[in-house]
């Protein structure tokens, strides 16, 4: 177990192309992290530069105290879950899981207790005699944990290891792998495009888009107080809805086209000066059937979505002036559709982006 | 087939059968000849039923007594076999080596030596026959099983065949085996030649014919009886001067010689047609 420091870590390929941009964050011990993003904002490759099997074009990568930048994969101490797992296919799983021991020349008794007790753990115990053809999706995802448990490493890899499963399962190896985190207590860093994943599992999450990061928080932090406009759209689903409109500072409201204004109460905002905001407010977040609150609105409803638990009402965009909004309700909802529905928003819930950095203005906000 | 149609069904089955026969034929007659003396196969109507020389005709081919030619017939064989498997495994290692430098291993000019490995594919045996033989007359390799084996044991194709292979490996294989603490020598003996099997097994069938049919080269390179192979044994025995080759003889050594390609392939029949078919993956 270690701690991971990167420190302006940048990956630049051939041609100009940057992957990953000067990326500084500290992983400390024992913390499991997840690194989440959209496909090609350069999350994978960092994940691989950590391994050891991507080089790295600048910055220092320490894991624990050891500088790896120059270190081979096996020298670095770390085991990595592929996202189709990347078992050897005509080896069993036993023997699977003991090559990289093997390799290391450990005594085959020893080989032999390891590998049992990491079966047991992952309950693959009736599977060390097969072949990886002939284990379902859910039974080689654990394989491919259970080689990199063997080896006790200071550090787990996880790129996007559920992404091959169906839901159900994805569900289900999602918990096990947070127990299993829970009972070994290994740094891990974890890769996925899936936010789902990203806040259930991670202590921490790191936000990345377009090799660069956006955020690094907890997940509640991350999901309460957004640090860019993209961390909001990107995490929780359905997405934050966003209403463009000017900011009048003196007046501590924003004035929306096509809604009216929105007041913020008494706020003490960065550079209060009026400019293009975009006010950000989760679909959770609004009231209905308030007509008398500050800032109360009605929209015609365009669409709803029963989920069963709770009700999606899509409300406006009916015309381009008119603004988009989602409203998350518990239950079954008897709204008809066309029908104007009031609702309002809670000035203590909204998020205030700057329409030109794309940063959020409000204070206390934990920005990079 | 959508409907039973039993004309079409006898038909197809009379087909196969006129084909199998056509295919068999010429071995059985093969097989009567071997089992007569050479005066009975001489009258007139060809006698279709086996006789009773089987015993004494093999035992004269197998043990090279009374022969036209002064080795064994036992003795061709070994040295047919040894060429066969010479040029069978000295191929698939070196191809295997081949494409296992050109996929796994960033070298300068990767690409122009695998273009004229894969140029010599337009180029057989008989083109470079005469250089070729000038080099292995000057090496001292004449008659000698070395001879026989060395020139032919390059192969683009298997080296283009192994190279698609090991292009199918997923990349994932070849990381976790880095991250594993395998270096590309144990990659390749412990991941990438288990892996490889199949074509392997495919590989070793077609090259063993391959290698067993070898004609022009062994006649040219081999001057003495004990470096023969069998082809070049059959060869020898139907060429005999001012006299009727011993049929019975021929026939009897010609059957033999078809008997190992027979148990290659008979073998390794599965594995032959998976390796062909697909990459166990």
């Amino acid at each position: 177990m270690a701690k991971v420091t990167l420190s302006g870590v940048s990956k630049t390929y051939a041609k100009n192309i940057t992957a990953v941009q000067k990326i500084n964050a500290e992983i400390t011990d024992g913390e499991f992290v997840v690194i989440v993003g959209p496909s090609g904002c350069g999350k994978s490759t960092l994940l691989r530069m950590i391994a050891g099997l991507e080089s790295i074009s600048s910055g220092d990568i320490f894991i624990g105290d050891t500088l790896v930048n120059e270190l081979e994969p096996a020298q670095r101490d770390v085991a990595m879950v592929f996202q189709n797992y990347a078992l050897y296919p005509h080896m069993s799983v036993f023997e699977n899981m003991a090559y990289a021991l093997k390799i290391r020349g450990i005594a085959k008794n020893k080989i032999k207790l390891r590998v049992a007790q990491a079966a047991k753990i992952l309950e693959i115990e009736p599977l060390l005699k097969r072949k990886p053809q002939a284990l379902s999706g859910g039974q080689r995802q654990r394989v491919a944990m259970g080689r990199c448990i063997v080896r006790d490493p200071k550090l787990f890899l996880f790129d996007e290891p559920l992404s091959n499963l169906d839901a159900k399962l994805r569900h289900q190896m999602r918990l096990e792998l947070k127990k299993l985190h829970h009972r070994l207590k290994t740094t891990s860093l974890y890769v996925t495009h899936d936010q789902v994943e990203a806040m259930t599992l991670g202590d921490r999450l790191i936000v990345m888009n377009q090799g660069k990061v956006e955020q690094i928080g907890s997940p509640i932090d991350i999901y309460q107080k957004p640090a860019t406009i993209f961390v909001a759209s990107f995490i929780g689903s359905p997405a934050m809805n966003f209403i463009e409109g000017i900011l009048k500072p003196e007046e501590n409201n924003v004035n929306c086209e096509g809604l009216g204004k929105v007041s913020l109460g008494e706020v003490n905002l960065h550079n209060p000066i009026e400019q293009g905001v975009t006010i950000g407010i989760r679909p959770e977040h609004i009231i209905i059937d308030t007509p008398d609150a500050i800032n109360s609105f009605t929209l015609p409803v365009a669409l709803i979505e029963t989920l069963g638990a709770d009700s999606l009402l899509h409300c406006g965009g009916f015309d381009p002036t008119q603004p988009a909004i989602t409203i998350r309700l518990a239950g079954i909802q008897p709204f008809k559709i066309g029908t104007p529905i009031s609702f309002s928003i809670p000035m203590e819930k909204i998020q205030l982006f700057n329409n030109k950095t794309g940063k959020n203005i409000l204070p206390n906000v934990n920005a990079m | 087939m959508v409907e039973k149609r039993s004309w079409l069904d006898y038909l197809a089955h009379f087909f196969l059968l006129f084909g199998i026969g056509l295919m068999l034929f010429p071995v059985y007659v093969a097989f009567i000849a071997s089992t007569h003396t050479m005066p009975e196969l001489m009258t007139a109507p060809m006698p279709l039923l086996p006789g009773d020389k089987f015993i004494d005709n093999y035992w004269q081919v197998l043990t090279g007594h009374n022969l036209a030619i002064g080795a064994p017939v036992w003795q061709m064989m070994a040295n047919s076999l040894v060429m066969a498997l010479g040029i069978t495994f000295g191929k698939i290692t070196i191809s295997l080596l081949a494409a296992f430098a050109i996929v796994y291993f960033r070298f300068a000019f990767r690409m122009l030596f695998f273009w004229l490995i894969f140029i010599t594919l337009m180029l057989p045996v008989e083109v470079r026959i005469l250089p070729t033989y000038q080099v292995v007359a000057s090496m001292g390799l004449l008659d000698s099983h070395v001879g026989l084996i060395l020139p032919l044991i390059a192969s683009a194709t298997a080296t283009f065949l192994f190279r698609q292979f090991f292009m199918t490996v997923p990349n994932e294989i070849c990381e976790a085996a880095r991250m594993d603490g395998a270096g590309p020598i144990r990659f390749f003996f412990d991941i990438l030649i288990p892996m490889s099997k199949t074509s392997i097994a495919a590989l070793f069938v077609i090259l063993f014919i391959y290698g067993w049919n070898q004609y022009l080269w062994p006649l040219l390179v081999t001057t003495q009886e004990d470096y023969y192979t069998i082809l070049i044994g059959i060869n020898r025995m139907l060429a005999v001067s001012d006299e009727v080759p011993q049929w019975p003889i021929v026939m009897a050594t010609t059957l033999l010689a078809m008997i190992p390609p027979v148990i290659v392939v008979v073998l390794m029949q599965r594995q032959f047609v998976r390796g062909l078919i697909d990459a166990e993956k």
